[in-house]
């Protein structure tokens, strides 16, 4: 059994053993953790060949689509309301029975053999720390810096989702990290530099959405868990299926090609979940404030720390303007009108 | 129902749908002492409702009589949303009593547990590194509610 269907065979196992996780393993876990771990994942669908890099994974996918569906904006899937994030099967890649609670608890086991050699002694010092204690002790989010991709996929904020047949927009709330997917089109870097997202390429094979991404900065898959390169590409497959439950999920098969960070490709599953009960509440996205209010930094022993009101570099995200005498120039009229 | 277990009832439910997401917040929670839950009571004098995380900031005596700003993380406004708290569940001047987990250092700051509001609601604007949920069954069925003073620690279970 290759790496990947062995990963692939672990997705699936948790998918369907999730929910007997012991009172150990819930109490030793984030609790948050052990709930999202307990959402139903589909099965990992691993690329039809083992394709050495993603473009030769798309470019198959582009033929065996004929090219892909070109869609009118009347039969271009719609993908509406705000989605939020689910379950996924990214940490059984990296870690024995690699669940998202697994993830970011003490006691996991890595996997031998599935990063590079420089990768793999990062992972395991990163491991090490959440030994010590009980957490990654900094997160490059700490200063605002993005997370980028792949993270991207997962990170548990809001998302909404526009189809257009030239382009499809990706949003999410977290960070305003829009990827644009430019539909039928090639790869292009004018600005001769990676970003947070990349560049997004992708077609439509009737209802579901291929993605070839790349020229990616170097992140993290999600926190407690191993780094990215700034050679990672992504091919991802997106489609709409209905829940059991009636309800709607965006399932994201994707395959992972770092020839820096991964001895070879590697597979996941990702789901969104569509979140009425969010717009009910009210819930819209806003633009998302972070170097303007966030106080929290990295110490000179490596430890996340605050600033507090009082301290000269604090930043009071509900203040004043650079002209506190001029009227009208408060943050937070709301709050001091009532 | 009174307010309180009103506001209790809805804070589960939304804890239910909305928990799932807030783990990692924007960093790492290791700079609180999660071991501990502290109550401290003041005035409300901010409620920053802003990503990447909350913040509400109170005047509470500190343990030598001196007034300090007290200030509490909470989660990004779109997961404290789901756990029934807006920009405007807290008033500047509100009286409350937060629950929360104190920075390790020591300075007057932790994360947020859970809220008891000045008309004895109870608001959950906890990021997930609080099962608020849990949390508040447990001191309301320890008492710890009605006897538990300013300043006064009890411990939040084994993490």
């Amino acid at each position: 059994m290759n790496t990947q269907r062995l990963a692939a065979t672990c997705g699936v196992l948790i998918a369907f053993g999730a929910g007997s996780l012991t009172a150990q393993d819930r109490n030793s876990a984030d609790a948050v953790g052990a709930e999202q771990a307990s959402m139903s994942l589909p099965r990992v669908e691993l690329p039809p060949r083992n394709f050495k890099t993603a473009e030769a994974h798309y470019k198959y996918l582009f033929d065996a689509a004929d090219g892909g569906t070109e869609h009118t904006m009347a039969t271009i899937p719609v993908w509406d309301g705000l989605w939020g994030s689910g379950n996924n099967t990214m940490p059984a890649i990296f870690l024995e029975n690699g669940t998202l609670a697994v993830a970011w608890s003490r006691g996991a086991t890595m996997k031998e053999g599935v990063l590079t050699t420089a990768y793999e002694e990062h992972f395991r010092q990163r491991r090490a720390e959440i030994e010590e204690y009980g957490q990654q002790r900094y997160d490059r989010l700490t200063n605002c810096e993005y997370p980028g991709m792949p993270r991207w996929l997962w990170e548990p904020y809001i998302k909404e989702f526009v189809n257009m047949p030239h382009q499809s927009w990706l949003m999410n709330d977290f960070m305003n990290e829009t990827r644009r997917v430019y539909i039928g089109k090639e790869h292009v870097n004018i600005d001769g530099k990676h970003s947070s997202t990349g560049d997004s390429i992708g077609f439509w094979d009737e209802d579901k959405l291929v993605i070839w991404t790349k020229w990616v900065n170097p992140a993290d898959y999600v926190r407690g868990m191993p780094l990215t390169s700034n050679k990672i590409e992504m091919v991802e497959t997106w489609q709409e299926v209905a829940k059991a439950d009636g309800g709607r999920q965006l399932v994201t098969q994707v395959t992972f090609y770092d020839p820096i960070g991964l001895t070879s490709p590697q597979s996941a599953v990702y789901t969104h979940d569509s979140r009425p009960d969010l717009e009910d509440i009210g819930v819209r996205i806003r633009n998302w404030e972070c170097t303007s209010s966030s106080n929290s930094f990295k110490d000179q022993d490596g430890n996340t720390q605050f600033y507090l009101p009082g301290d000269p570099e604090y930043k009071d995200p509900r203040g004043f303007t650079d002209f506190p005498d001029v009227p009208g120039q408060s943050l937070n009229p709301i709050f001091d009108e009532e | 129902m009174n307010k309180t277990y009103l506001a209790s009832a809805l804070a589960l439910v939304m804890g239910a749908v909305g928990i799932i997401g807030s783990a990692l917040g924007h960093h790492s929670f290791a700079m609180f002492d999660l071991n501990q839950h502290r109550l401290i009571e003041g005035q409300v004098t901010e409620w920053n409702y802003n990503n990447p995380h909350s913040w509400l900031h109170i005047e509470a005596v500190d343990a030598d009589g001196e007034m300090k700003t007290w200030s509490f993380e909470g989660a990004a406004p779109v997961h404290a949303t789901r756990q029934g708290v807006t920009g405007n569940t807290f008033k500047k001047g509100e009286f409350v009593r937060v629950v929360m987990s104190p920075l390790r250092d020591g300075r007057p700051a932790g994360a947020m547990c859970f809220v008891v509001k000045g008309d004895g609601s109870i608001a959950q604007p906890n990021d997930g590194i609080c099962n608020a949920n849990e949390v508040i069954n447990t001191w309301q069925e320890n008492g710890w509610l009605e006897n538990t003073d300013h300043l006064t620690i009890r411990p939040a279970g084994e993490r």
